[in-house]
């Protein structure tokens, strides 16, 4: 089932435009770019997902729950619900829209490594394979192989050890790897929340441990997948870009991230713990800012350029 | 807080661990096969095993290498090839690729060579002192039985199959689609022939004509003085093995489950035969006519004229060429994707009964 509905159509696809184009390397970097195109509605679906959740949980009504209930994890649940239908908000189609999109993208990048080892059979065990995983009306196990695997100075069915330096082979394409997967997690990761030491801490975690780790992989597979891994790390960065969510204060030098308003800036009116107002203007990504609280907590908000946000319907801050 | 900082660092790092294993897993292949006088060679992996095929001691492992237990960075699928008291056999795994020849008595090794850059999937060839070994990476090593590299001959693309020599020049089909005839002295190319498909299967030269199957279902003879082709001789399936002689025909069998006869002198098909299953192993010849293996496990014996003498069944699939032992012919089994088999090697005697057995080495 799997092998029908994932590999082989990949397998095909791949071998497709590595017959049109003649080149193995250039076949995956076209066939990422092919599937980044057609997961985009999906991956523009996540973003705004998790826009939508994070802009949720800064609703001050929200917080004044969490602190309110802090040790009691059962209530703040059940609050947390009655919030969510008072908003009129579905709590499972806000994780419908962030995960459930990511959920139909993960088989798709599983067949992708999968039909990328399987494209370029390097023994004759994996020809057997792949002459039964092609579509004989599309291709011709005799016209497919060879295949010209020969890409820049990397051979994409080896491991990447072209560059010789004192005796050793330097991992280059682990090194692009590494570098571009720091760089699109840099990009990706929202604005920090001062509030939230932990979560930053652990962010801040992920963003050099999951570089180091693809970098890792790839010390011990062929260079064809770093190849995927690098194109497809460069194309995120892209399709961040392109959506106006690239937060790239977080790697331009000189320029410090922009923050998200403290947890504990609003406070909930006494009386009702639901009906906390006026709303905190949530701040804009890209405006350098500072927040300061004075000694009766409130918030001032300090901006170089005003961009104040208004609230939706749903109850979630959309930035202008 | 630090707590959970350290199990999301585990988790991480456990993961990477994970799918940084399954990638360095070498690729796959079927074991390679290999019999000298009463002695059979298996690489399958992780270790070489030297396995009495005959005599009292039929079925039991002469030596191993390595000797205590299997090493993943050794993976051996080629075939070895035994020549002057060596048993010379290429390994490769994600960071290096060594070709070792080993003594063929105990099985210790003599010296390694590690200058090929590609995967040792052939066996390599002897011819006086010289071994001709073919790589993944495109290039016919030259060795001296010392190990020391004597010249070398590149193609555009790798070498998959066994060349086959005649003392003078040294016939090796690449997957560039091209045979080369090599001066076996200096390395030289002497002619070349252009296949309509990838040359992935060993030649075989008797009675002075080189006879090759391609991947564009093909037999071919050649004229080896020349690179004259003489005939071609079609198949209906994709053929993955390569032809035997077997008195005046060549015998070959293919994925749309048939074994064919073809005539040695003209290519004319002299019979066809249905088999049980497709066909990706080389056949065999034996001592009442060819052993034919399906993928599937389906061990077949035909007499030369096609009637079916024996068939068994093993559990496991069956790519590789077997080999004749005296009065026995040995298969050697492949565990299927995701399974396991408890029998590397069968035995078989002229009559289809089980002489003998290797379980998987542990």
């Amino acid at each position: 089932m799997w092998e029908e509905i994932i590999i082989k159509p990949f397998i095909n696809i791949l071998l497709l435009i590595n017959s049109t184009i003649g080149n193995f390397g250039v076949a995956i970097i076209l066939f990422t770019l092919l599937i980044k195109v057609v997961t985009h509605p999906l991956t523009v679906r996540q973003i705004k997902g998790m826009s939508a959740t994070q802009e949720l949980n800064k609703d001050p009504r929200m917080v004044a729950l969490q602190a309110k209930y802090k040790n009691d994890k059962e209530k703040l649940q059940a609050e947390t619900m009655k919030l969510y239908q008072e908003m009129g908000i579905n709590p499972l189609s806000q994780l419908g829209g962030s995960c459930l999109p990511l959920l139909i993208q993960f088989p798709i990048m599983i067949g992708l490594y999968q039909s990328l080892t399987q494209s370029n059979p390097t023994t004759p065990l994996e020809l057997v394979t792949l002459s039964k995983n092609i579509y004989p009306w599309l291709h011709n196990i005799a016209s497919v192989v060879p295949i010209n695997s020969q890409f820049l100075w990397m051979d994409i069915g080896q491991v990447d050890k072209s560059l010789v330096l004192f005796g050793f082979g330097v991992p280059i394409m682990a090194i692009v790897v590494v570098a571009t997967s720091w760089l699109q997690s840099k990009v990706m990761a929202p604005p920090p929340d001062p509030s939230n030491a932990q979560a930053a801490s652990m962010s801040a975690s992920m963003n050099i441990m999951m570089p180091l780790m693809m970098g890792f992989i790839c010390l011990s597979t062929p260079s064809g997948l770093a190849l995927y891994f690098a194109v497809s790390n460069i194309l995120g960065i892209g399709q961040y870009a392109l959506l106006g969510k690239a937060n790239w204060d977080n790697i331009i030098p000189g320029r410090k991230p922009a923050l998200q308003p403290s947890k504990g800036a609003s406070r909930p009116r006494v009386g009702s713990k639901l009906e906390v107002k006026p709303e905190p203007p949530v701040l804009p990504a890209r405006v350098e800012q500072a927040v300061v609280e004075d000694a009766s907590s409130k918030p001032v908000v300090k901006t170089k350029k005003a961009n104040i946000t208004k609230p939706v319907k749903s109850g979630v801050h959309k930035t202008k | 807080m630090k707590k959970k900082r350290i199990t999301l660092i585990f988790a991480v790092v456990l993961i990477g661990v994970l799918l940084t294993s399954c990638g360095a897993l070498p690729t796959p292949n079927w074991p390679g096969l290999t019999v000298d006088q009463d002695v059979v060679y298996v690489a399958d992996g992780g270790s070489l095993v030297a396995v009495y095929g005959a005599g009292t001691q039929a079925g039991t492992q002469k030596w191993r290498y390595p000797a205590d237990k299997l090493d993943p960075n050794k993976q051996m699928y080629a075939a070895p090839t035994i020549s002057n008291g060596l048993v010379l056999a290429g390994s490769e795994n994600a960071n290096s690729t060594v070709f070792y020849a080993l003594d063929a008595a105990l099985g210790t090794e003599k010296w390694t060579f590690t200058e090929a850059k590609g995967k040792w999937l052939a066996s390599p060839v002897v011819s006086g002192d010289l071994i001709i070994a073919p790589n993944g990476d495109g290039t016919l090593y030259a060795l001296g039985m010392d190990g020391k590299l004597r010249w070398k001959f590149a193609a555009k693309a790798g070498f998959w199959a066994t060349p086959v020599t005649d003392g003078e020049l040294v016939y090796a089909s690449s997957q560039d689609r091209n045979l080369y005839a090599i001066n076996v002295a200096t390395g030289k190319q002497v002619w070349s022939v252009a296949l309509d498909a990838a040359g992935l299967y060993t030649p075989i030269l008797e009675n002075g004509t080189i006879y090759l199957s391609t991947l564009a279902k093909q037999v071919v003879a050649i004229n080896p003085k020349n690179g004259e082709k003489l005939w071609t001789a079609n198949l209906s399936g994709t053929v993955f093995g390569s032809p035997v002689l077997v008195g005046k025909n060549l015998f070959i069998a293919d994925e749309s489950s048939k074994l064919y006869a073809f005539a040695a002198s003209n290519g004319a098909k002299v019979g066809e035969w249905a088999t049980p299953g497709p066909v990706t192993a080389t056949v065999a010849a034996f001592s009442k006519g060819v052993l034919v293996v399906c993928e599937a496990g389906d061990v077949i014996g035909f007499s030369e004229a096609g009637e079916k003498i024996f068939s068994q069944k093993i559990n496991g699939k069956l790519y590789t060429r077997p080999v004749q032992v005296q009065d026995v012919v040995v298969v050697a089994v492949t565990a299927p994707s995701g399974g396991q088999i408890d029998k590397l090697l069968v035995a078989y005697d002229s009559t289809g009964k089980e002489a003998w057995s290797l379980p998987v080495p542990k």
